[in-house]
């Protein structure tokens, strides 16, 4: 079990998950219809990676994630967490997995959030002193002391999630799989959640893989970025890979002397007028400075600053842009003038 | 619910009764599977306290001094008047669940009476079904009792049925009032439900005079069949109660609506929802 | 962080077995860490001995989770003390109505008839004769249930541990209160010899599993349908009707007789009835025999069929 330093925990090859649904069109027919979830999916991640899991509603996520931990079978392909195959080694694997399921929880809803971490520690069998040790430094960490003795009933959403992410990673598994830990939570909640998911990351190796629709998480937490549409990966690389890639608009704000008409310069187009100040939008992809000196050879510039695309922006241009950037060949030597090609 | 001066909201209330009802109607015609199986088991559940009452006369002539047709006429007038009242207010068991998810928040701020809503709320055609078997029994017991049918015997009948029902329907809501303070109470629902069949199936005077007494003068479920019953089959009162005792019942069913009415408005004021 | 195989882990160094996995995809190298060890497998070196005694105290946490749970209702606990003893009451005082005018009836003098009638409502209410108290079909139904196939532990030995705690609830707070009020109010029987006392508390355990087993049958099939609450009805009325509960299986008449006393619902009340009653026909061990032979079968049946359902899931999901 002893593993060296660049294998990879998760490997899924050309993994392929169909739903069949049967749709009742009158008193005793029905219709059949394929749903497919997730296809031809392909990645592997390596010990102690964290990874954000990224697409819009529907593409996938959730089930790939179901499938990793063993809840569902792929229709085809080929799938190892830990070298076991998830759908067949599930209750060997659950020993070494932590699952959040955003929406649902796996505390007991009657009982105090502490009862169900105390059932954790008989479940999994964690020594009495480590268990101590754990569950003290959590408690801290995400702030659990006020509500750790609340039936889970009564908690509020971001404090059920808390425990959750405590329940998830008192075993100290070797991986964990979060799907949208940080739904509905405000931005405390957010942040300790975010703190707590990169500390047990970065010291105790865990490697972590969550969903999320909350752009900030991946930017403050993951290194690399997955995008899934239509059940596709359409791409996998880290976040600066993602935003040359995809391409995003850069934004110039200049401040003039005096107020002027829009400017008109070539390789950006002024989006927005604000008495001396404009901004203007350009290509991610091209380089600030020959604008820079466009602008300040016609214009009396007083001030100026470059805004980055927002990360937002980049993933709801993927979304919605039918469009996805090839996959890169290698996740550690990526092409950036790879052209796009569509998906579909 | 009892308000004098409010029949143009009693009237309007009813009609959003019967609307509902009807919508509950169409959404069961969906499950065509299920309704039928729900119906057989309804019989099936009702056969079998009917076979409970069939096993004992097999080996006894009369319980008590009461012979097969009287037991059946006090069973079947109670099941009627059980089956009615659970047709018209529902078993109410599911408020205390739609209290405890947080369900029951929508509810109190739509433009409907809370019980109307309550009692539609799972509205199911089998409901009326439960009525099918007691009317059968009720209707044989008539026919067999070695009763002579003087008009004012004949007359007692429906007011038994239709004070039965009522006495019944304000045990259910009157139990259901108490949910919404101890939402998780929902079991004592069924058990009074339960019980007061129970109690009301079988000649009174087998529970022994105390308990006949507190099923007379506490839960006035002695009213729901077995008063009228005795007046009917011509028989003195066991316990020496006065003949007219009998003819109490729509005091004592108006009564105890009017309690389950107060209790009910007194529990929806004490709501506090989930969280607590 | 590099594993640090000569550095000791803190505490509980005598249990860990495995080394951390590898390096770090994050440079975070710097920070060492105080956790070099994971618990994957960290029993590995406890006796067999040892072991069962974690797993014996494993299973009393969940079914003791499960106790507290319930009794987490107080007001729900309270009703059903009250509704417990008032229907023991009213059949008390039905049977004995009965059997006062035919004393002898079913080869029970009255003081037996009346003990069936108050131990069977305790049995009925333990048992959960009733049917259901097992939450696989809420489960399913909103998808709670992954949460139950994530856990390291058999699916069908987790739903046995909670139901373990609920029926120890249901004893004592309900068949107790309601068996005490029948003893004050009713002249009640007690065990005949020490041999018959034993003989009824072996099989009561048994009679749980039989119980347990059925209704988890019962609730599996919410696996495969859609609208679960038509099974769940008719089988707590063929279960109520030929547990023995309602009558004592020896008042049915001829064919259905015969067949009632081979069906498994006569082993989750009427079996213990007959011992405690010292009424059993060819001796206790054949009783208990009964009823081991169809907690046996039922569990595995539930066994083979949870294996079938959880594949479904996994298969297709819903
Ligand atoms: N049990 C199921 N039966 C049929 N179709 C399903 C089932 N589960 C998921 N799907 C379908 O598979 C697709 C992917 O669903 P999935 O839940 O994986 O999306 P997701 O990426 O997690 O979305 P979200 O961001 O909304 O959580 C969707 O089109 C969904 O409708
Ligand atoms: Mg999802």
């Amino acid at each position: 079990m002893t593993l060296s330093s660049d294998a990879s925990v998760i490997d899924v090859s050309e993994v392929t998950r169909t739903f069949v649904l049967r749709r009742r069109t009158g008193w005793m027919r029905r219709e059949r219809s394929d749903v497919h979830a997730v296809r031809d999916l392909s990645f592997s991640v390596r010990a102690g990676e964290m990874v954000g899991y990224l697409g819009p509603n529907g593409a996938g996520k959730s089930t790939t994630i179901k499938m990793l931990v063993g809840i569902l079978t792929p229709s085809a392909g080929r799938l190892r967490v830990a070298g076991l195959d998830p759908s067949r080694q599930r209750l060997r694997l659950a020993r070494r997995i932590g699952v959040v399921f955003g929406q649902r929880s796996a505390l007991w809803s009657d009982l105090p959030l502490r009862d169900s971490f105390d059932l954790i520690q008989r479940i999994y069998r964690i020594p009495p002193a480590r268990y101590r040790q754990n569950l003290d430094e959590f408690i801290q960490l995400l702030d659990l002391a006020s509500f750790i003795d609340t039936p889970v009933r009564q908690l509020s959403l971001g404090q059920r999630m808390r425990g959750s992410v405590t329940a998830a990673f008192l075993p100290e598994p070797e991986i964990v799989y979060l799907d949208e830990p940080t739904i509905g939570l405000d931005v405390v909640s957010k942040a300790a959640v975010r703190s707590f998911l990169s500390r047990t990351n970065r010291e105790s190796g865990t490697t972590i893989l969550l969903t999320t629709h909350d752009m900030t998480d991946v930017e403050q937490l993951c290194r690399r970025v997955m995008v899934i549409d239509h059940g596709r990966l359409g791409f996998d690389g880290t976040l600066d890979e993602l935003r040359t890639r995809i391409g995003g608009v850069r934004t110039l704000r200049v401040d003039l002397a005096e107020p002027q008409p829009a400017m008109t310069i070539e390789g950006a187009r002024v989006v927005r007028v604000d008495g001396a100040r404009q901004w203007l939008e350009f290509s991610a992809q091209d380089s600030a400075a020959p604008l820079v000196s466009a602008v300040a050879a016609r214009y009396p510039l007083v001030d100026l600053a470059v805004g980055e695309p927002a990360i937002e922006d980049i993933v709801a241009r993927l979304y919605t842009t039918d469009r996805l950037p090839a996959v890169p060949p290698s996740r550690t030597d990526p092409d950036p003038t790879h052209p796009p090609s569509p998906v579909r | 619910m009892t308000g004098g001066g409010r029949l143009g909201l009693v009237r309007d209330e009813a009609a959003l009764y019967l609307l509902l009802v009807r919508a509950a109607f169409r959404s069961a015609a969906q499950y065509r599977v299920s309704l039928v199986m729900y119906t057989l088991v309804e019989m099936a559940g009702a056969a079998l306290d009917l076979a409970t009452i069939g096993i004992i006369f097999a080996h006894l002539p009369d319980l008590d001094g009461f012979a097969l047709s009287e037991v059946a006429f006090l069973y079947g007038s109670s099941a009627l008047a059980f089956a009615l009242a659970e047709a018209l207010v529902g078993p109410l068991d599911q408020l205390g669940w739609q209290i405890k998810d947080g369900r029951m928040d929508a509810t109190l701020t739509r433009p409907v009476s809370v019980l109307v809503q309550c009692a539609t709320m799972d509205f199911s055609p089998q409901r009326l079904g439960r009525l099918a078997q007691p009317t059968a029994v009720f209707a044989v017991s008539l026919a067999t009792l070695p009763v002579d049918w003087s008009p004012g015997r004949v007359a007692i009948l429906p007011m038994m049925v239709l004070c039965g029902t009522m006495i019944s329907i304000s045990l259910a809501v009157g139990v259901a009032a108490v949910l919404f303070v101890a939402p998780d109470a929902s079991v004592a629902i069924a058990a009074v439900r339960q019980g007061s069949a129970l109690a009301t199936q079988y000649p009174l005077t087998i529970y022994g005079r105390r308990m006949a007494m507190l099923l007379t003068f506490v839960f006035p479920v002695a009213f729901v069949n077995w008063q009228p019953a005795l007046f009917v089959l011509g028989r003195p009162d066991p316990f020496g109660l006065p003949g007219f005792t009998g003819l109490l019942s729509p005091l004592v069913a108006l009564a105890s609506c009017l309690a389950a009415g107060i209790a009910w408005s007194a529990g929806i004021r004490h709501y506090r929802g989930e969280g607590g | 962080m590099i594993p640090d195989r000569a550095n000791p882990p803190p505490a509980q160094a005598n249990l860990a077995t495995l080394p951390a996995p590898a390096e770090l995809a994050a440079a975070a190298a710097a920070d060492a860490s105080p956790r070099p060890t994971r618990l994957v497998g960290s029993l590995g070196r406890l006796g067999r001995l040892g072991r069962a005694w974690e797993s014996a105290r494993m299973w009393g946490a969940i079914s003791s989770a499960s106790a507290r749970r319930m009794l987490r209702y107080r007001a729900a606990v309270l009703a059903s003390i009250v509704s417990n003893i008032v229907l023991t009451v009213l059949r008390g005082h039905l049977a004995l109505a009965v059997w006062a005018q035919r004393p002898g009836l079913a080869g029970y003098d009255s003081t037996a008839a009346v003990t069936f009638t108050v131990l069977g409502q305790s049995l009925v209410t333990t048992f959960a004769v009733f049917g259901g108290m097992i939450d696989i079909p809420w489960r399913v139904r909103t998808g709670s249930i992954e949460v139950d196939l994530v856990r390291p532990l058999g699916f069908q030995r987790w739903y046995l541990g909670l139901e373990v705690g609920r029926a120890a609830v249901y004893l004592a707070s309900r068949a107790l209160p309601a068996g005490i009020v029948g003893v004050l109010l009713f002249d009640l029987r007690l065990p005949r010899t020490a041999g018959a006392a034993a003989a009824f508390a072996m099989s009561l355990g048994l009679a749980l599993l039989v119980s347990f087993g059925l209704r988890y049958l019962v609730a599996l099939s919410a696996f495969w349908m859609t609208d679960f609450r038509g099974v769940q009805a008719v089988s707590a009325l063929v279960m109520m009707f030929f547990s023995g509960a309602i009558l004592p299986l020896v008042l049915f008449p001829g064919a259905l007789g015969t067949v009632a006393a081979l069906l498994p619902f006569g082993a989750v009340v009427q079996t213990p009835m007959d011992l405690y009653l010292g009424t059993v026909d060819d001796g206790p061990v054949r009783a208990l025999a009964f009823q081991a032979t169809w907690a046996l079968v039922l569990l595995l049946a539930g066994q083979t069929l949870t294996a079938r359902a959880i594949r479904r899931l996994v298969v297709q999901n819903g």
